[in-house]
Parts: structure tokens; sequence; C-alpha cells
């Protein structure tokens, strides 16, 4: 448990300290978002206006509101960027997924892969490809 | 000591110049004292530009609600400056030829290009700037170094090219390394041989090394991130194989948060297709 608030800011605990169940929300991206998510923090239209408050369980018609609106992501419960995006690829061909993979990762192997912005680039145009590839295959 | 590369440059000569027409819309823009009547006739005067412009402002690129049939319509709509944005990138696309299709396609080159202004654009209308139109010209614009290089060094990068497929490094650096300079000093000169804006002149210059650029930062982190977009993406083919390094503080600087890439790649799927039908000339629609 940590300690009295005063000492929990003069000196923080090292590592990973806290691995407790509700830090386990983070903004997920439009397209990762799915009817049944709560709501970790009230979200903002660009102007200002609330759209949705805390705790609101997401449904279809959010998400559709959202993508006219202009939201890009959402903070929800229980859910990371990371695990969204992990089951989104998971419906995906794995067998085409791979070579996607390996055409992106010689593609972009002059970047830093580590960086934030070159990790969701890499993952956004991979499913891009099999996307494109997977119709091209059924046609 | 003066650097090499500016003693090369300087053996780069003969250089296309921009369209009569292009030139003196660019002068009735600029002049304060004139009106959108006297920008609206000037454009109407040449025929086939007019006709490009009004297929642009009339796509889906823009969305407006009511049909604009004259240009004098869209002047007061579009805007001046805008529209001769648009006569810029449309012109400069028609304005080089005789590189050889094996050493540089063309209608690739321009698709990038392509890409990149839309690109652009996007996120320009992201961080909500005034005339997104300059972010889709300096899109067009950025490579343009390479063309010259194409014309005037065409043996030395034909072995840059081939270098660069085969995995050296990006066509940037080889460049450098064969000739000591590369296409973005070339491109900075000629927009400024063209007497074009500053900030086009320093957007070309820096769109690698955007955290050079003292006057127009944004613009020139715009263009770098839209470049690398239009890479990851594979529209079009600037002679480039590989998506070229971040510079993440340029991306840092524009203050915008990483889940809008989603929305970005879908919107650039959508206007890719119907924008390379309007700017380009028909002969590369293919």
């Amino acid at each position: 448990m940590p300690g009295p608030w005063s000492n929990q800011l003069k000196e923080p605990i090292p590592g990973p300290a806290i691995e407790a169940s509700e830090v386990r929300m983070g903004k997920v991206n439009l397209e990762n978002l799915k009817p049944g998510m709560i709501l970790a923090t009230k979200v903002v239209e660009r102007g200002g206006r609330v759209l949705l408050g805390v705790g609101v369980e997401l449904t279809e018609k959010h998400i559709s509101i959202f993508k006219k609106w202009g939201i890009t992501e959402a903070d929800v419960q229980k859910v990371t960027q990371e695990e969204a995006a992990a089951t989104a690829s998971a419906q995906l061909d794995p067998l085409l997924l791979q070579e996607a993979e390996t055409r992106m990762a010689k593609l972009f192997h002059l970047t830093d892969r580590n960086d934030p912005l070159i990790t969701e680039l890499f993952r956004l145009c991979t499913i891009r490809w099999v996307r494109k590839n997977a119709r091209g295959r059924l046609e | 000591m003066i650097p090499k590369s500016y003693i090369q440059i300087e053996d780069i000569t003969d250089i296309p110049s921009l369209p009569e027409i292009f030139i003196r819309v660019n002068e009735v823009v600029n002049n304060p004292r004139s009106s959108l009547e006297d920008v609206g006739k000037v454009i109407s005067e040449d025929t086939g530009l007019t006709a490009r412009l009004l297929k642009i402002v009339n796509s889906a690129f823009y969305g407006f609600p009511s049909h604009i049939e004259t240009i004098s319509r869209a002047v007061t709509i579009v805007g001046t400056q805008q529209l001769r944005d648009l006569a810029l990138a449309t012109s400069v696309i028609r304005l080089f030829s005789g590189i050889p299709h094996d050493l540089l396609d063309m209608e690739s080159f321009w698709r990038h290009s392509v890409a990149c202004g839309i690109t652009a654009r996007i996120l320009a209308t992201f961080r909500r700037e005034s005339n997104v139109e300059r972010f889709f010209v300096a899109g067009i614009l950025h490579d343009i170094g390479r063309l010259i290089l194409c014309l005037q060094k065409s043996e030395e990068m034909r072995d840059i090219l081939k270098q660069v497929r085969q995995g050296a490094n990006t066509v940037r650096v080889v460049e450098f390394d064969v000739l000591g300079f590369d296409h973005t000093t070339v491109g900075g000169a000629l927009i400024q041989a063209w007497k074009l804006p500053a900030s086009l002149e320093e957007v070309v210059l820096c769109h690698h090394a955007p955290l050079q650029a003292s006057r127009y930062p944004v613009e020139a982190a715009v263009i770098h991130v839209a470049d690398i977009f239009s890479h990851a993406m594979q529209l079009g083919h600037s002679g480039e194989c590989w998506v070229p390094p971040l510079e993440g503080k340029a991306w840092d600087r524009l203050g915008l948060p990483v889940s809008i890439l989603s929305s970005t790649i879908d919107q650039i799927d959508r206007q890719y297709y119907d924008t390379v039908q309007m700017i380009l000339p028909e002969s590369h629609h293919g």
C-alpha cells in the first residue's frame, strides 16, 4: 500500500510499483474503440464541449459521432491501446500479416522503430497492406 | 570556406522557366492594388489553367456545396492566394520533360509529390493553419531538385538510384556522397531562381532537416512528416526506396497526438486517387 501522500510526493517508489488494475486504462485510437468499452475520462471536442462523461459505456452510435466530430482517441478503462491494436491485427490473415511485417521492416529499415510516431505508422501501414492485398487476392 | 555545394550548383544552368501565365497570376495576386476581378481576368486568359482550376475547386477535395462555374466565383470563394498556389501546383507538374523513363518514372514521381501535398494539407488542417493550399503546393514541390539532378547529372543519378535500390541509404545521403550536395540544395536554388516565396524555398531546402528551418519551422516540419507518411504508404515513387528517418523533434513541434495517424491515413487514401486524376496531366493517369 502506498504511504501518506506527503511521503509519496517526496520519495517516489522506483520501478513498476503501481501495477494496480485501475492504472490499466489508456488512450485508445478511434479505430480500435468498441461498443461496451467504458470511458475513463470525459470526451471533449476541440471547441471544448463535453460529448460524453466518465463511466459512459460506448455504443456504435457514440463511435460514429466521434468520427463526425473529429475525435481521434478516447480514454477507456481496462484496455490499453496496445491491447486494442493487438485485437485488431489478430483478426487479420496471419500469413498475410507476416508477409506485410517483413515488407514493412525492409521499407522502414532506416527509421528508428522505437519512436512512438514510427511505431504507430508501421503498425497502421502493415494493417493497410494486409487489407489491400487480402482484397486483391479475393478478387 | 565556400561549401562545395554552392560551387557545384552554379554548374546547373538552363533551368526550366515557369509558364508566363503563372508569373502574371503571381504578380497580380501579390499586387496590393489589384482587385479580385483583376485576378480573375488574368487567370481566365488561359483556358487550360481555368479548366484545371475549376475542376479542382469543384472536386471532393473542397466539397463546396454548390457548383462553381466561373473563375470570378472561384476567386471569391476559394481566395486569390489559394488559387495562385493551386495554379503553381498544376503548372509545375507540366513543366519537366526529357527525363528518361528508365532513370525516373515521372508519373510515379508526381504521384509521390501529390501524396505528400495531400498529407501536408491534412496535417495543416489538424493544426488549423490558415491557407492550407500553401502546404499542398509545398508538398508538390518538395523533391523538385531531384528533377534538375536527373536532367543535368543523369549519369551520376543513374548510379545513385541504383545504390539506393540496393539498400545503401536514402537517396539524399547517396546524392551527397556522390555529388557533394543533394536535391534539397538544388531545389531551394530553383525555388529562389523562380522568385517563389521564401517559405517554399526554406521548406524545400529543409524537408529532411526540419530543425534547421529558422523562419518557417512548422511548414518544414509538416512537409518532413508528410514525406515520411507518403513513403510509408508507398504512394508513388520519387526515386527513394525507403522511409526516410524521422526527426522526432519536428513531429513534437507540430503538437499533434499520434492518434490522428489512423484517420490521417484513411483521409489520404480517400483523397489520393481523385487528386491524382485532377492534378496530373491526362497522359499520366495510366
